[in-house]
């Protein structure tokens, strides 16, 4: 085999019979476990699919084995650590730390998000989905998934056959409002598709469209979560410019949300009906990223004769440049869709249409509420004919029950509350042994009717809990899935299932043992009412808010976002649900520093707020508490302290002096207070508003530990934000002791890997600096940087906040080289995609 | 059939990702080894796993080599005349396997220095060996297949690319392809030349392009 010969690809046959031969070699080589693999299908940027049958059952499925991602394992220690002999491992022009920055460790990170991206889309059960039934790694370490088979042409082919016609326009329509519906079930989950295209989407036998490859295209965006630009190189990247979005073609990972899937459904609506591509992306890279970013795609009516006006201004607003333009969700571009289809009125405006305007549409108008409304009732109608006898049978079941149950439950409670004895104690008290003596009684009276005891221990456990009585209400909780369980009606189950998670999530920030629970409530609701029924996108929501307490940010926004859409959708912007699904979005923008983006939709979901529940109702306050943590973090920390005192003021009226709520306020204020001082000229000690800070933060630790337990995540997270109090207020030593009690209560509650857990390690570090014990500190924040960057993430805005006080300390004690590599790594200098200033966190 | 074919060749040419890798430690430097790693990795790994490398091995290959090219590139100029990058990179790999089969056997590294400075030296431990040059000459191979049949993917219709990957590749036959298809069998002759030549000229700037 010459080397030197270049003829191997200028003559056919050579090519040819070099092509064949790759490919057995790849067959060859290639074993999986439990699966025969028969031939290959398709090969493609991220890498190859094969038919193959499963042993032990014989049915066909698809084995995708993705492309060799490279630096699958982690680095040699030296290479990450900072301080590591430089001499011996780079040139003198090139720093370690830019090695480690573009080599294993980052791509280790990427992969084990990656992965965990898989294991989500592995959960999706829709009829639009094709599903994943298993993923490993190979013998050579490469990735596969086996998913489903499905026979059927692309959506490309499907749309415009090559021996007949083109479908007509309302078919496309329709077949692309399920493309919708199949998308929006992937974000109630947290998982954005990134790469919707005509290749990503079969049409199978029965008309359907089967949707590919989702979380798959997270790899590339993990694997080039620094790279601002860095497409080029990319071949997966590439071949989907056609459908990328602006955010996309800017290299913008962050920008990247349910909008981008919009935007990519618009392309395909636009390639199909048209046969062309929205924008020009032939020839020079940069001049098709730049067609996509700036350049409005050709009318569509110009293209296609005939066309009806109100398709071609669905198209525009979906492929808006601005995020905030588009529909908002592929719920939002389906409804639109389907008003076309019946003949109504569609939401999306002409005028701001073609023009590419930057002006703001007006998302939601009143008018649409009847039409959406009565599409969500036929929607949840046309699930239930779907659904089998069985539950039909069920449900029947339930309603000649009722009559009987309801009848059971008021006659208890009355008799458990008249019996109640009006004593000297005080209000609350007497409420809880009410309630205990009831809840003891459930089983004595109702053990031969599991429904209603379920029932009975649901409404205790929320009671409990709205009495800020949460171990009491943890165990009525579990009581009632017990007593669920026993009822073996699934829609039961789910309801106190999801209670429970609620209370989880709520109440002791488990989002880990949240999860399970709201992510089984969820499948329930959605198979038996639909994904946009209140029901199920309550659960979502659920779901969403167990992910952002894991620190699963970017899933979170995602879902948040979804359960938003699916909230306006159906029921308006000024219901209840709505108002608290904006303020759960606001909170997992201003979680990941997105601070101005939260401070606006929490300023929406205030004045929402008022008008749903008036001015002094707990939610009202909560949601207007968390505006003004907003306002701290943008540095309009007296703004901030008005409010939260305000809001500490009302809650101590309406709820009483111990109450969760007013702890949990009472820590924004002690932040706020600490945050404000900082900004104050340094003219000496003492720094009075830090005093009054430490105060606060006791008490607000005072009633956590009371009411939701010493070792409660709120406590810790106020003794957490007291520590950092007192280094800033120069006593250390409290400091120390109160960081380095807390970090224990951490590590044995949350587990020693948990960020806040190591967040919480370095408020010990912060305190030996103070202390001057610099060595120490450096060790100890040494680890406390890894850790974040294990749990969250290099780029994760705390990991650069722990490697900026590193610099510091390093300064401090005199390493200078060390200071220097972890100034990089910190928020100098600044990568295009972090905040440009970013206050450290007053947490 | 898509009217806005795209053309792929624009991109990030090879020398000047050599020329970027070249410019270190500026702040592109990280990114532009992430490019490299993105474009040769594939390359590198898939010759270690002909030589039988575990994965972990095959990282630390992958490690060394850049290290290598680290070291080389400040006082490394890109001149295609003197020679080819593929051998270059060859050179620079095959070190790093012998390194990392020394190590494993517990050698010493026999001045290791000798082959860090010079890495465009034509010395290198495996002159000679046939096996590997056609071993590596596969590989090299491949991996500009793989490239060009991903650009295929963005310039040609999914069902021209089923039509060609069953038809020229799998070797179907080309009634059934044609039917399944609903193309007319001098179509389906039609398709798999106009992909070959396409896939030809691709190989051919790519390779034009690496130098």
């Amino acid at each position: 085999m010459p080397s030197n010969s270049p003829s191997w690809f200028t003559d056919e046959h050579t090519l040819l019979a070099e092509l064949k031969r790759s490919r057995a070699d790849a067959l060859a080589t290639l074993t999986i476990p439990g699966y025969h693999i028969l031939r290959e299908i398709k090969r493609g940027g991220q890498g190859v699919v094969f038919e193959a049958r499963q042993l032990s059952t014989g049915q066909r499925v698809a084995v995708k084995v993705l492309r060799d991602w490279s630096l699958a394992s982690p680095p040699p220690q030296t290479l990450l650590a900072p301080h590591a002999p430089q001499s011996s491992l780079a040139g003198p022009t090139v720093p370690v730390n830019h090695i480690s920055n573009a080599a294993p460790h980052e791509s280790t990170d990427a992969l084990r998000r990656f992965r965990r991206e898989i294991d989500l889309a592995a959960q999706l059960r829709h009829p639009g989905i094709v599903r994943v039934y298993d993923s490993g790694t190979t013998a050579d370490g490469r990735t596969y998934l086996v998913m489903e088979y499905v026979e059927g042409p692309s959506l490309d082919d499907w749309a415009r056959p090559s021996d007949a016609p083109p479908r007509p326009t309302a078919d496309i329509l329709d077949m692309l409002a399920k493309v919708c519906d199949a998308i929006t079930a992937a974000h109630q989950r947290g998982i954005i598709h990134r790469d919707i295209k005509p290749s990503n989407i079969r049409v199978d036998a029965t008309g359907q469209p089967r949707v590919l490859d989702f979380g798959l295209a997270k790899l590339d965006s993990a694997v080039n979560a620094e790279a601002s630009l860095n497409l080029s190189i990319n071949g997966q990247f590439l071949g989907s410019l056609p459908w990328a979005a602006p955010e996309q073609a800017r290299g913008d990972h962050l920008a990247v949300d349910v909008r981008t899937d919009v935007y990519a459904i618009g392309a395909l609506l636009y390639q199909l009906l048209s046969g062309r591509y929205p924008c020009d992306v032939r020839g020079d890279l940069s001049k098709a990223l730049s067609n996509i970013t700036a350049v409005p795609p050709t009318p569509l009516r110009k293209l296609v004769e005939g066309l009806p006006e109100p398709i071609e201004t669905i198209c525009a607003k979906a492929l808006a440049k601005v995020p905030a333009d588009r529909y908002q969700s592929p719920i939002e571009l389906a409804a639109d869709i389907r008003h076309h289809l019946a003949g109504e009125p569609i939401t999306a405006r002409r005028e701001s249409a073609w023009r590419g305007a930057r002006r703001r549409l007006r998302r939601y108008q009143i008018a649409l509420t009847i039409g959406a409304s009565g599409l969500a009732a036929l929607a949840a109608l046309a699930w239930y004919t779907q659904s089998q006898r069985a539950k039909l049978a069920e449900a029947l079941d339930v309603a000649s029950t009722r009559t009987r149950q309801q009848d059971a439950f008021n006659a208890f409670l009355t008799q458990m509350l008249s019996s109640a004895n009006p004593g000297e104690q005080g209000k609350d008290v007497r409420v809880v042994d009410v309630l205990t003596r009831a809840s003891d009684q459930v089983p004595v009276r109702f053990a031969d009717d599991p429904l209603t005891a379920a029932k009975l221990y649901g409404v205790l456990a929320q009671t409990f809990r709205s009495l800020g009585q949460f171990p009491e209400a943890r165990k009525q909780g579990e009581l009632a899935i017990n007593a669920a369980n026993k009822t073996g009606r699934e829609m039961t189950i789910a309801d106190t299932e999801l209670i429970h998670a609620k209370f989880l999530n709520g109440a002791m920030g488990k989002g880990d043992q949240a999860e399970p629970y709201a992510r089984r409530a969820f499948a329930v609701r959605t198979r038996r009412l639909g994904p946009t029924h209140e029901d199920t996108l309550d659960a979502a929501g659920a779901l969403a808010t167990s992910y952002q307490l894991q620190g699963r940010l970017e899933e979170a926004e995602t879902a948040q976002r979804a359960v938003l859409e699916g909230y306006r959708q159906t029921l308006g912007d000024q219901h209840r649900a709505t108002v608290t699904a904006i303020n759960n979005y606001a909170s997992v923008l201003r979680n990941r520093g997105k601070y101005k983006e939260a401070l606006e939709w929490f300023k929406r979901s205030s004045e929402g707020a008022v008008k749903a529940y008036g001015p002094e109702h707990p939610s009202t306050l909560i949601t207007t508490a968390n505006m003004a943590t907003c306002l701290t973090h943008l540095n309009r920390t007296d703004e901030a302290v008005v409010i939260l005192l305000r809001v500490a003021n009302a809650q101590e009226r309406a709820l009483g002096p111990e109450h969760p709520n007013l702890a949990a306020t009472l820590n924004m204020l002690g932040n706020a207070m600490q945050w404000a001082n900082t900004q104050q000229p340094d003219d000496g000690d003492p720094r009075p508003m830090n005093v009054r800070a430490v105060d606060v933060f006791r008490r607000a630790i005072a009633i956590a530990s009371a009411k939701q337990g010493p070792a409660a995540r709120n406590t810790l997270v106020f003794r957490s934000s007291l520590a950092v109090c007192l280094t800033e207020t120069g006593r250390h030593q409290e400091a120390l002791e109160e960081a380095r009690s807390a970090y224990e209560a951490c590590t044995i509650t949350l587990g020693p890997d948990h960020w806040q857990t190591i967040a919480m390690l370095g408020n010990v570090a912060q305190a030996l600096a103070g202390l001057n014990q610099l060595d120490e500190a450096i060790t100890i924040t040494t680890r406390v940087y890894h850790g974040m960057v294990q749990a969250r993430g290099e780029n994760d805005s705390e990991a650069r906040e722990w490697a900026d006080k590193l610099a510091k300390y390093c300064t401090r004690a005199g390493r200078a080289d060390e200071a220097a590599l972890w100034k990089q790594r910190g928020f100098e200098p600044t990568p295009p995609s972090a905040p440009a200033t970013q206050p450290p966190d007053p947490k | 059939m898509h009217p806005h074919p795209i053309a792929t060749s624009q991109t990030q040419t090879h020398a000047s990702l050599l020329a970027r890798l070249n410019a270190a430690p500026g702040d592109q430097a990280p990114e532009a080894w992430r490019e490299f790693l993105e474009r040769y990795g594939d390359l590198i790994r898939g010759f270690c796993r002909t030589r039988s490398l575990a994965a972990a091995d095959t990282d630390d290959i992958l490690q060394d080599v850049l290290l290598n090219l680290t070291r080389a590139m400040p006082g490394f100029e890109y001149d295609p005349a003197k020679g080819k990058f593929r051998s270059y990179l060859k050179t620079v790999t095959l070190h790093a396997i012998f390194k990392r089969s020394r190590q494993a056997r517990g050698e010493t590294p026999l001045g290791d220095h000798e082959h860090t400075s010079g890495a465009h030296t034509q010395h290198h431990p495996a002159a000679g060996d046939s096996a590997l040059e056609d071993q590596w000459e596969t590989q090299w191979r491949r991996y500009h297949l793989r490239r060009g049949m991903n650009r295929l993917e963005a310039e040609f219709s999914a069902r021209d690319r089923e039509a060609f990957e069953r038809y020229a590749i799998l070797g179907e036959d080309a009634q059934r392809v044609a039917s399944d298809l609903q193309l007319t069998i001098d179509n389906l002759y039609k398709v798999k030349s106009r992909l070959t030549n396409r896939l030809a000229a691709l190989i051919a700037e790519q390779i034009d392009d690496e130098g």
